[in-house]
């Protein structure tokens, strides 16, 4: 990076984190510093959730995926506007009647404590790896950059983190969030726009995106059925309806965004804004990545993206054939395209032009896998994918100085803004339904918001230290929607049966639970299956079991009057 | 089988006793920590509902209310800015998102 960079990402930085923190004064109750005071405008939750879902993981990894495989990672978020709808009309008025502070908070009040506990345990192991995997995404930048190890970085991001978290609670992450979205849309816009720059001057912006389609990588909406499939019109609609609901619904990290709010229709709209915005601003985003691609069509991808793993393998026997090879295939799909793009523009016939350059293509796949072979049997990680490096070698590779310290900054800014909002309602749950739930009930509201603050810290270094498990899960986007589905099916279930299930009480809840939990591993290790789907057999798991268990044991957990549930 | 009789408790919830005085049978996986009878809450309970005299059906704006699974549809409302009422906004939402498949759809099918 060059002195400009550093300037721009600095005083951004800076102006981000202070901007935060003025706007957080007076957070000096447990809660003003969890909720805000519930004093929160709709935009500033709205913007605040899209902030926080559209993290640096956003830049980083799903730019990346498109450009390997597509921009059908869109259809995941297919399921989000009905979830929103859904949630807007029963968890929002109802967690905002019963004045929680979280989700679980209110499973204790429908069910008993054991079913509190038990989800908010579900929440911090699901979460707190999740949060690690935030922190990890930016570390892979300054590995990038600066070529300092993963782990410093990592440690020193976290460090960060949790400063600012600390100091200042749920109102300066939302705040800050705000301010962020904005840079990250200038962000954006000034990525796809270096992009189109730096093209061939024969190459227009119509011949990029044919270009792009004929490689397959406008793929955005694929209505095949497979179960196998990740990314389908199917699994989005339905599979992704169930993770988002889950999301929304049951995490106390977005949960607690609209608890903020400052009314009912506040928090609504907060959460509709979000529906309406997230898919566009996704396709624009993974339009990015196919955009990169082309891009690289014509200026010469390195056979691996991540520098380190490249010079690792250059020391092998077998790198000299491969490189030529792979240049080779480069320039061959470089010439097809060229000449697909002439065609397309004189409205010539293409279809054998078409076909040498998807096999031109597949040349340069073949090329990048035998260089990810390599890199496992040089001592790699296994399944070594760079993925996650793409996006960030053009930005610091090609974007002019001063708009690369502006993109770093966003990244970093976002990725600052999601682990603080994980880690405060990691501390959230920490505190309020374990600490002052079963530890101290009875201590002061100051001694709790210095519990808040030790709980943000705590989880801060746990999350460091998770950190370092998300280079082995590949595509990171990925990863933190499969973690996210290893426990977000049983949560739902619970809440499922919370809202709709008048006869079903804590304890059969509770079996319905354990049993959905090792329905989701059992499929996760064994059953080969998309991981979107793993919301839906863990509802549905949790939900049959316990109507099972209620069936056969009606007894051991009556109903009380008005709802309540009897522990 | 062992009966049940409902007690309301001082923090407003209910508890389980045996009807003979005993204790309830569970299987000790099952057994959690009793209900914290000091907990406080975030929302202090109503003197009708503190003295433990239940009413029979509680009121939704009682700020100690906690609603039942089926209340949220129950509770009252605010209307949203524009469209008149929350299902138009849900229903317009809805239109948008089959719109945007729709359109996604096409897109995908032009550059293929």
């Amino acid at each position: 990076m060059r002195t400009l960079d550093w300037i721009v990402l600095v005083s951004s930085l800076i102006s981000i984190i202070l901007y935060g923190l003025y706007r957080s004064r007076g957070s000096s109750t447990v809660e003003r510093y969890l909720l805000a005071g519930r004093t929160m405008p709709w935009y500033a939750m709205g913007l605040s959730i899209m902030a926080t879902q559209a993290s640096a993981i956003t830049f980083i990894s799903t730019t990346g995926q498109s450009y390997t495989d597509g921009m059908r990672f869109v259809q995941a978020y297919f399921g989000l506007p009905i979830a929103m709808v859904v949630v807007c009309a029963t968890v929002v008025p109802a967690f905002r009647h019963a004045r929680v502070y979280t989700a679980y908070e209110y499973l204790e009040r429908r069910f008993d404590s054991k079913t509190r506990a038990l989800a908010s345990l579900i929440f911090l192991a699901q979460r707190g790896i999740s949060a690690g995997l935030t922190i990890y995404a930016p570390a892979i930048v300054l590995s990038v950059l600066l070529g300092w190890p993963e782990r410093l970085t990592t440690t020193l991001m976290g460090a960060t983190v949790i400063a600012y978290t600390v100091l200042g609670g749920i109102k300066a992450v939302t705040w800050s969030d705000v301010q962020q979205m904005g840079v990250i849309l200038l962000g954006l816009i000034v990525a796809l726009v270096t992009a189109f720059v730096l093209m061939p001057h024969s190459v227009s912006i119509g011949d990029a995106v044919y270009l792009a389609g004929a490689a397959g990588r406008l793929n955005a909406v694929t209505t095949n059925f497979d179960w196998n499939d990740r990314f389908n019109l199917w699994s989005g609609l339905i599979g992704s309806t169930f993770l988002f609901l889950s999301y929304f619904g049951c995490d106390q990290s977005q949960v607690q965004r609209y608890l903020t709010g400052k009314s009912v229709s506040e928090s609504r709209l907060g959460l509709l804004f979000n529906a309406v915005a997230k898919i566009p601003m996704q396709f624009f985003v993974l339009f990015i990545g196919a955009m990169v691609f082309v891009f690289y069509l014509f200026s010469g991808p390195p056979l691996v993206f991540q520098r380190a793993e490249l010079a690792r393998i250059q020391t092998s026997p077998d790198y000299p054939a491969l490189e030529e090879s792979y240049q080779r295939a480069v320039e061959r799909r470089r010439q097809a395209a060229l000449d697909l793009a002439r065609a397309h523009r004189e409205s010539a016939a293409n279809a054998a032009l078409v076909t040498e350059y998807r096999a031109a293509e597949r040349e340069v796949d073949a090329a990048r896998a035998k260089a990810a072979a390599l890199v496992e049997r040089m001592g790699g990680e296994k399944g070594f994918s760079d993925t996650n490096y793409i996006f960030l070698s053009f930005v610091i590779r090609y974007l002019p100085a001063g708009l690369v310290g502006l993109v770093i900054a966003v990244v970093f800014a976002a990725t600052m803004s999601a682990s603080s909002g994980e880690i405060n309602s990691l501390a959230t749950v920490t505190v309020v339904d374990l600490y002052r739930r079963h530890i101290r009930p009875n201590a002061s509201d100051h001694h709790h918001l210095l519990a808040a603050r030790w709980a943000t810290l705590f989880w801060g270094v746990y999350a460091v230290a998770f950190a370092g498990w998300g280079k082995r899960l590949g595509s990171l986007i990925v990863a933190v929607n499969v973690v996210g589905s290893l426990f977000y099916g049983s949560l739902l279930g619970c809440f499922v049966i919370a809202f709709a299930l008048k006869k079903v009480r804590g304890t059969a809840t509770f079996i319905g639970m354990i049993a959905g939990e090792a329905a989701i591993f059992w499929t996760f290790f064994h059953g080969g299956i998309s991981y979107l789907w793993f919301n839906v057999i863990g509802c549905a798991v949790v939900v049959g079991t316990a109507l099972l268990v209620t069936a056969i044991w009606p007894e051991g957990t009556k109903q009380g009057a008005q709802g309540r549930a009897v522990s | 089988m062992q009966t049940f009789r409902q007690k309301f408790v001082r923090n407003g919830r209910y508890d389980v006793q045996a009807q003979d005085g005993g204790t309830v049978a569970r299987p000790w996986w099952l057994r959690v920590p009793p209900i914290n009878l000091d907990l406080p809450r975030t929302q202090r309970l109503c003197p009708p509902h503190a003295s433990g005299v239940l009413p029979e059906s509680l009121d939704t704006v009682c700020p100690c209310y906690t609603p039942s699974m089926a209340a949220p549809r129950t509770l009252p409302d605010d209307p949203p800015p524009f469209l008149g009422s929350w299902r138009r906004v849900y229903g317009a939402v809805l239109l948008y998102l089959a719109a945007l498949i729709g359109v996604l759809y096409l897109f995908t099918q032009a550059y293929r």
